[in-house]
């Protein structure tokens, strides 16, 4: 089932004034695709997911599943979210406390009037598919939270919903159970083919998890593009800091015009780039400019050359494979992720690839 | 009142703690002929406010005795519990007192418990008719002598009066279900009826009684000249002030009623009179006696001092303070010849009569569990729920019941 | 092991102590009273004859005197009505104060009202509504042309008299604690029974009922416990009237202490104490608390 959003706008008023929680998003989900909202807290991201849930009404524009309008303030059409085919896992998971497992997942079957016979048979199935089996007769109170997720999972599933909507739902769990849940949660839903938005904060699940990601902010779409496209081209420097872990590097900078090329002229450092590898570099534009560079693109270099950055060693971390480095150049700190050991106080001297440069005008929005 | 009591035990020897209840303007007065006795005498007296209902009174009075504290020295009560206490031993005899001067007959049926005098009549009361003289002027009617006299006049004067003032009734007196009702029922029935003490057995089922039960209840139901609320809501206050807007030609009442329907601003005022109560067909009227006496407690520490405060309360001085202060019918007959009293209070002279001839309740320990039941069955035969008959039956059988648990017969004569 | 067993005692010691002075509050002011209520009920014990023990004889009479039953049956048929009218208003009251919407606050502050309001008051304020001369009530009457009622004069007519007064006084407390109930639900789990296609009636059965349950229960212990003992409202409203209608086991046991027949009335106050006892015991059994808690 295809998701459209055509320019959906939601206005909360509340005591303090009125509050643009949604502005002007248009997006087209595909059918079968997993869509990743990904942005900070309080970017609109979960308040865009009740839209589509039926759970708020926008306050302008339409949202449609496949041809069908379900919300268009417009002509006064809305459907509330018993009407729309959707599931939703919330980040709190809402399991009914007083219901055992089984009577959680055939909880949406039964409100339908289902047939008992084929209910016990769908609650089953679903969850032999989420190995929860062996749970069915246990009350949320005695689950962990590993457990739990699982458990809205499977009454999320038993329906075979035509849209399935996650907020947050990996967010309670432990880091080692978040990436084993991670990958099972993208061979299933690979599996059952549903359109799935889902809704988190974390970049490496949104870089992970998603076939597409929508980067939000106060409101408004930053990027959208698959993951790779949003690594390797953002398009601000907000997209360049939030992808990617630890964030890029972004430095205030100046372009001339050189003998040989550009300088640029940076916390201390001049680089020289030829014309051939300006043309390499992205963006471009006024003299004013962020130049950005990721951590993991740079390395050591035994000398400085004309591009590279030179500076001391204020802090290490190590991370295992490899040491988080922090170095001070010409006054602005500098990440720089190296395989070799150094120590703090150390002289380096970290090199780059031209191609890698990012360029962003100094006075563009995040 | 209990822990202000038990705290003063040994501290205060020095006053007479006097515990009486009512309105504030009586407590008041209360408070002024204790200090005229303060300065005659040097003995303090100590004013323990009680409310102004009978029934709480008696309440804090029991627990007091029962307990055996020796505060309050002395209490007003009420005309039915002196046998209660006077039986439970709780009143000290009150030796060297002359009861010469006061109503024979109550004393007589009163204050006396084995041949010993151990209360005084402080105050009297008896009931007593108010009619509206205008209206019976104006139709040519004289006040009524039965209460079949009392019932057609009410009617004609109703049926014509009601055109204008739907909500005119003719005669409003005490039915709610509490104490005023019983002394109602006892004038009502008469010198033939009431309570017959036979045998250590209390006989209420009488052809006396179940004609006067009839009778109330078809003034209300039947004839409507009483109004519906009667059985539920009148008692004094309320049939008063109904008398007293003007809504009513009859009311039955003590004679507290009359200074208030005279008080400047009374819609009735000059137009009422006052009179004894009419009577059943060729017999009595009964005017069912009221009143409150004065006793010393057993316990007190104090005898002495509360023997004194007792005589000046009931000397001629004291009650006729009492009397031009409050407009108070004394216990003191002497006093009912008085001219200055006479000049302030001139229908005293008609009450006089009134309260020679009043009738007590059954002069029993027991009496308010009696009344109790009386006023249960009697209250729902005015409500229409069973017969009168049915009604006088019950209470008679559940009365029974109630000796059979104390394991002693009534006293077939009062004052024994 | 030995540790183990030495620390527990310690921690319960501690506890005993804590809870030391409340038990001995309980034990004083509850526990002696009530013992000796019991005590008292087993004598002959009026001012003016001698105190004797008389058993049972007490409780025999009761059993015999008609006035007893009439009480008893009054009683429990004003429970039986009262408490669930309450309940169910009151719900009614939580569930509209749980919604958002402007002036909540004050609007939840207003409905507690009457329950602050003592009993006596309450109970005058009704008197006058009921008045037959000068009621609110039959004013009402009177402006839509009919004739006055007597509201109080009949056996029925006083009891639902009574009833309205008293439900009016005690809804809000129902209402106040069925509230806090109800703000414990997370708000999540109505998201999600709407997502999940549940209706208003079908998230209300199956989902708030269910969770509201161990304060429903607490709900009704205390509204059963209280409407046993009514008195004020009786008193102050009808007296017990009309012809002893709407006398309640506490008015009844009232009286006869008034009168000064302590052995009788402590009976009926002993008999009053035991039915609302086994209601306590039934409610907890129903509330399934001890399960809760393990």
């Amino acid at each position: 089932m295809k998701l459209v959003l055509d320019r959906v706008e939601k206005r909360f008023l509340t005591l303090r004034g009125t509050v643009e929680a949604v502005r002007d998003i248009s997006l087209e989900i595909a059918e079968g695709e997993f869509f990743v909202l990904l942005g900070p807290s309080g970017c609109g991201k979960s308040t865009l997911l009740n839209l589509v849930a039926g759970l708020e009404r926008p306050t302008s524009g339409e949202i449609r599943f496949g041809s069908r309008p379900v919300a268009l303030p417009g002509e006064k059409i809305f459907l509330p979210p018993g009407a729309r085919n959707v599931a939703m896992v919330f980040q709190s998971y809402a399991l009914y406390p007083h219901l055992s497992v089984y009577d959680i997942i055939a909880f949406p079957l039964r409100i339908a009037g289902g047939k008992k016979g084929k209910i016990d048979d769908s609650v089953k199935e679903t969850a032999a598919l989420l190995k929860i089996t062996d749970l069915l007769d246990r009350r949320p109170g005695e689950l962990s939270g590993g457990q739990r997720q699982r458990v809205a999972m499977a009454r999320a599933l038993v329906r075979r919903p035509e849209i399935f909507l996650l907020d947050e739902p990996l967010s309670n769990l432990d880091v080692q159970l978040r990436t084993d849940t991670r990958a099972e949660l993208k061979r299933l839903q690979r599996e059952l083919g549903i359109t799935t938005l889902y809704v988190t904060h974390d970049q490496t699940e949104a870089m992970t998890l998603g076939d597409r990601i929508a980067l939000l902010n106060e409101g408004k779409i930053v990027q959208v593009g698959a993951p790779r496209e949003l690594y390797d081209h953002p398009g601000t420097p907000f997209a360049a800091t939030f992808i990617g872990s630890p964030p890029m590097n972004l430095l205030p900078a100046r372009m001339r015009e050189g003998n040989n090329g550009t300088e640029i002229e940076t916390a201390d450092a001049v680089l020289e780039l030829s014309k051939s590898e300006m043309g390499k570099v992205k963006g471009g534009g006024p003299a004013e400019v962020l130049v950005g560079i990721r951590p993991e693109h740079l390395f050591l270099r035994d000398k400085p050359t004309g591009q590279t950055f030179s500076g001391l060693i204020v802090d290490i971390e190590p991370l295992g494979r490899e040491n988080l480095v922090y170095a001070d150049i010409g006054g602005k700190e500098l990440r720089a992720l190296i395989e070799e050991d150094r120590k703090v106080g150390e002289r380096i001297h970290l090199g780059f690839d031209p191609e890698r440069l990012h360029f962003f005008p100094v006075n563009e929005p995040c | 009142m209990f822990l202000s009591a038990a705290g003063c035990d040994e501290a205060c020897s020095d006053r007479v703690v006097f515990a009486v209840g009512g309105a504030p303007s009586e407590l008041e007065a209360w408070e002024e002929l204790a200090a005229d006795f303060t300065r005659e005498t040097g003995i303090r007296v100590e004013i323990l406010r009680r409310p102004a209902d009978t029934d709480q009174q008696r309440q804090s009075l029991i627990l007091a005795l029962n307990a055996g504290l020796s505060h309050p020295d002395v209490f007003l009560m009420d005309v039915v519990w002196v046998s209660l206490f006077a039986e439970s031993g709780w009143l000290e005899p009150l030796d060297g007192f002359d009861p010469g001067p006061f109503f024979q007959s109550v004393i007589e049926t009163v204050d006396l418990h084995e041949g010993k005098l151990v209360a005084l009549p402080v105050y009297m009361d008896g009931g007593v008719l108010y009619y509206r003289r205008d209206l019976l002027d104006r139709f040519g009617l004289r006040p009524p002598e039965t209460w079949a006299e009392l019932l057609k006049s009410s009617l004609r004067v109703q049926n014509v009066l009601r055109e204008k003032n739907p909500d005119f009734y003719g005669f409003v007196w005490q039915g709610a279900q509490y104490e005023g009702l019983i002394t109602n029922f006892l004038e009502f029935a008469g010198s033939e009826g009431g309570f017959l003490l036979r045998d250590g057995r209390i006989l209420l089922d009488l052809p006396a009684n179940r004609r006067a039960l009839e009778y109330m209840r078809d003034l209300i139901r039947k004839y409507r000249v009483s109004p519906p609320s009667t059985y539920t809501e009148m008692r004094e206050e309320q049939a008063r002030l109904y008398f007293q807007q003007g809504d009513a030609l009859y009311e039955r009442n003590w004679p507290y009623a009359w200074s208030l329907h005279q008080s400047p601003g009374s819609p009735v005022r000059g137009k009422t009179g006052i009179r004894a109560l009419p009577s059943p067909a060729g017999e009595e009227a009964v005017s069912t006696l009221g009143g409150w006496h004065i006793g010393v407690s057993r316990f007190s520490n104090v005898k002495p001092q509360a023997m004194a405060f007792v005589r000046y309360v009931t000397s001629s001085q004291g009650q006729k303070k009492m009397v031009l202060r409050l407009g108070w019918n004394p216990g003191r007959q002497d006093l009912y010849f008085d001219p200055e009293i006479l000049a302030a209070l001139p229908y005293l002279a008609e009450l006089k009569d009134v309260f020679r001839q009043a009738r007590p309740r059954p002069m029993v320990p027991y009496y308010p569990q009696i009344s109790n039941i009386a006023q249960r069955q009697i209250n729902s035969a005015l409500a229409g729920h069973i017969d009168a008959g049915e009604a006088l039956i019950r209470a008679e059988r559940e009365i029974a019941a109630l000796l059979i648990r104390y394991g002693k017969p009534a006293r077939t004569e009062p004052g024994e | 092991m030995k540790k183990t067993s030495f620390h527990i005692d310690r921690e319960t010691r501690a506890g005993i102590g804590f809870l030391a002075p409340l038990l001995l509050c309980l034990i004083g002011l509850i526990l002696v009273p009530v013992a000796g209520t019991i005590a008292t009920s087993v004598f002959r014990d009026v001012p003016y004859l001698p105190k004797t023990f008389i058993g049972a004889a007490n409780y025999v009479s009761l059993l015999n005197d008609p006035a007893f039953w009439r009480s008893l049956m009054f009683t429990l048929l004003f429970v039986l009505v009262s408490v669930p009218l309450e309940t169910v208003f009151g719900l009614g009251i939580a569930l509209v104060l749980n919604q958002v919407f402007a002036g909540r606050g004050m609007l939840r502050a207003a409905v507690l009202i009457p329950w602050a309001v003592p009993a006596a008051v309450s109970g005058r304020i009704f008197e006058l509504i009921y008045n037959y001369s000068y009621g609110a009530a039959n004013r009402m009457l009177a402006l839509l042309h009919m004739e006055p009622a007597n509201w109080l004069g009949s056996a029925s007519g006083a009891f639902l008299g009574v009833v309205a007064a008293d439900a009016w006084k005690t809804t809000p407390f129902a209402a106040i604690i069925l509230l806090a109930g109800l703000s414990a639900i997370p708000e999540d789990l109505y998201r999600q029974a709407r997502v999940d296609r549940a209706g208003t009636f079908q998230r209300f059965f199956r989902i708030t009922l269910p969770l509201l349950r161990p304060v429903l229960i607490v709900t009704l212990l205390f509204r059963t416990v209280d409407a046993l003992r009514v008195f004020d409202i009786l008193y102050v409203l009808t007296g017990g009237g009309p012809g002893g209608a709407t006398t309640s086991l506490s008015l009844f046991g009232y009286r006869y202490f008034s009168a000064g027949d302590f052995g009788y009335a402590s009976a009926a106050t002993v008999i009053l104490f035991g039915i609302a006892f086994l209601l306590s015991l039934v409610y907890l059994k129903l509330g399934g608390f001890s399960r809760e808690i393990r």
